[in-house]
């Protein structure tokens, strides 16, 4: 009756019904008006259906949540095929009956017109009773490894959980629980800045969403020195704003717990390591008729520059500066320099030794007991 | 472990403050409201987990929520929260499974409640001063489609109620409970309603016709009321101090003040 209201007296024998889904639940559409559409969409194929006279169809905007008043509002389109350019709205109510996720369906309609009445099959989206979580992540159970002075990109896996409706991810932001932490950072669509993009229905992406973190070391090195029990230091909260035809704008969070590695005392332990691993190299090669006493006063010089060097390799670039040896920037916060550190003092044993004695025999080292030896003259 | 943030402030149902303000409803995000100097102040950050359906003023700053919390595994919590001015609840009535609070609205001078149930299409009564009150049942109406909005229209002594899936404006007696059927093929979708008894006039916003009604509240008959500007889903209805109408549209995400002389375009608000 209301539609009779609005359409001209041409246009107001025309008629559209929406057959209600049924799904896990029950969706029930109620026609609530027609009338002459000013400003239609553009004809499209996703949203669309026709008959032998007619097409039926809506655009993406065409559908929305009230919330208000727990249902869904539907602006459909309909036009003669003879005569496109007189298009006819009609607007739907539609609403859930039970619980089931968002999906597309093929909605089963009828075009009314007069006596003639055609049906055919529209994809349109109907919604469950409960709004869903669209947007999931897998997060490992252990902690992401970032490593403590060296950028690093943790890639964000993210499933849409609706089998059968896209989601488009139209935003993204992170937050870290400790700021000082990190420089600013980016949450990235691999190595380019972060551009909404599709997921599809019930796809899997793990590759597409990164964070690129950028340590500050020095705050780093101390969260990580004192970690306690906790097996992570941080955690990155990922917010995404995910869009699905018809609901609003939804953010979700992603908690990503990040640890810097290596333990820094694990470092010099495998600079420890290094530096008799080193030894015995040199053992085999040039050390063989020194005594046992010197073999090992060798292997101490060693260990203790290996120790000196890594120190003060990672006091540098807490210090905002680098360590580099022959044009290579190595980071004594990762394993390998550690190693690499700690092995080539072990192979300079002797060179080792001789430092730690030109040290020792400095004049601020001697400053103490050379004013002794004089008073004692 | 997921977790749920804020996004933009969207206004859905509207209401006049005593002082003359407005204030404006979001499902998710709470309650604002309009200063006269035009500034945005948040009155309540939020519903958490919960969503509202509707709210109105008490009286004295604080305000009546009815709010929903849905499940797939088991029913909904249903609830109407009052909260102090401070943004805080401060008192919640649970409503029996089975049903959905959907408008709300307060008659200041018996301090009582009435709320609609889109559910069971039932009419509930409360007394607001009463922490441990039970919804009594003013009516039933099994062959309404959809309950809605409610508004008051206290020199009457009715209560109008708006069917949302049916598009039919009801009234029931607030003393005797009779219920009077007022239209029922003008409007296709009152999602709200304003009623001006100082001028005796009534404003019903139609959701999906994209209009306005107004009408004499004494004699009912309604006729579109005419804007400047072209509505997209008028979603929230209340009258200003100075009898102009505040409309909140939901597609364009704007509030509006008209004229209600000439339909004449006043203040859009963004929130």
């Amino acid at each position: 009756m209301i539609a009779l209201l609005w359409l001209p007296p041409d246009a107001a024998a025309l008629d559209l019904q929406l057959e209600s889904v049924l799904t896990a639940g029950r969706f029930d559409f109620t026609r609530k008006t027609a009338d002459v559409a000013d400003a239609p969409p553009p004809f499209n194929n996703r949203l669309s259906g026709s008959t032998e006279h007619y097409d039926v169809w809506m655009g993406p905007d065409d559908v929305a949540e009230v919330p208000l008043l727990h249902f869904f509002s539907y602006s459909l389109y309909v036009r003669s095929k003879a005569s496109p350019a007189q298009v006819t709205r009609f607007a739907f109510q539609g609403r859930s009956i039970g619980a089931f996720d968002d999906q597309m369906a093929d909605v089963r309609f009828h075009v009314i017109d007069g006596a003639l009445t055609e049906t055919d099959t529209i994809t349109l989206p109907i919604f469950g009773f409960v709004p869903d979580v669209i947007v999931s992540s897998h997060q490992p159970e252990d902690a992401n490894d970032v490593f403590l002075a060296t950028e690093h990109d943790v890639p964000i896996p993210i499933t849409n959980e609706l089998k059968n409706m896209a989601v488009t991810i139209t935003g993204a932001s992170a937050a870290s629980n400790d700021a000082a932490l990190w420089k600013p950072i980016e949450v990235r669509n691999g190595v380019a800045p972060f551009a909404p993009f599709l997921l599809r229905s019930g796809a899997s992406d793990a590759s597409t969403l990164k964070i690129h973190l950028d340590p500050r070391t020095s705050h780093a090195f101390g969260t990580a020195l004192f970690r306690g029990r906790a097996k992570f230091d941080d955690i990155i909260n990922v917010t995404l704003t995910c869009k699905t035809l018809g609901r609003d704008q939804k953010p979700v969070t992603i908690p990503v717990r990040v640890q810097f590695v290596p333990w820094p005392p694990i470092l010099l332990m495998i600079t420890f390591i290094g530096a008799i691993v080193g030894w015995l190299l040199l053992l085999l090669a040039k050390a063989k008729r020194e005594s046992w006493t010197e073999r090992l006063r060798i292997l101490g010089s060693g260990i203790a520059v290996a120790l000196l060097i890594e120190v003060f390799g990672m006091a540098m670039v807490l210090g905002k500066s680098e360590l580099k040896v022959l044009d290579f920037t190595l980071d004594p916060f990762q394993m390998p320099t550690a190693a690499l550190v700690g092995v080539l003092a072990g192979i300079a044993g002797y060179k080792s030794r001789d430092l730690l004695l030109s040290i020792s025999q400095m004049e601020i080292f001697r400053l103490g007991g050379g004013k002794k030896s004089d008073a004692t003259a | 472990m997921l977790l749920v943030a804020q996004l933009r402030f969207q206004p859905a149902a509207l209401t006049t403050l005593a002082s003359g303000e407005l204030a404006m409803l979001d499902t998710r995000n709470g309650v604002a409201k309009l200063s006269s100097s035009n500034a945005v102040t948040h009155l309540i950050n939020g519903f958490g987990a919960y969503s509202a359906s509707g709210f109105a003023e008490v009286g004295n700053g604080e305000f009546l929520v009815t709010q929903e919390m849905r499940f797939k595994s088991s029913a909904t919590l249903i609830r109407l929260a009052r909260f102090n001015t401070s943004g805080s609840r401060s008192s919640e009535w649970v409503l029996p499974p089975g049903g959905a609070l959907a408008g709300i609205v307060v008659d200041p001078v018996t301090r009582t409640a009435y709320c609609t149930d889109s559910q069971t299409n039932a009419v509930y009564r409360l007394a607001i001063d009463n922490p441990k009150a039970t919804y009594a049942v003013v009516t039933r109406m099994p062959e309404a489609g959809n309950l809605g909005p409610i508004a008051l229209d206290v020199p009457r002594r009715r209560l109008l109620i708006g069917d949302v899936q049916k598009g039919a404006i009801v009234s029931v007696g607030m003393d005797d409970r009779k219920i009077i059927t007022l239209d029922a093929r003008t409007v296709a979708e009152p999602v709200a309603i304003a009623a001006d008894t100082k001028n005796d006039r009534v404003f019903i916003a139609d959701a999906s016709a994209r209009r306005i009604w107004c009408g004499n509240l004494s004699k009912w008959k309604l006729q579109p009321f005419n804007v400047a500007q072209k509505l997209g889903f008028p979603i929230g209805l209340a009258i200003a101090r100075d009898g102009s109408l505040w409309v909140a549209d939901a597609k364009q995400n704007v509030v509006y003040r008209f004229d209600t002389r000439d339909g004449r375009t006043l203040q859009i608000v963004k929130p």
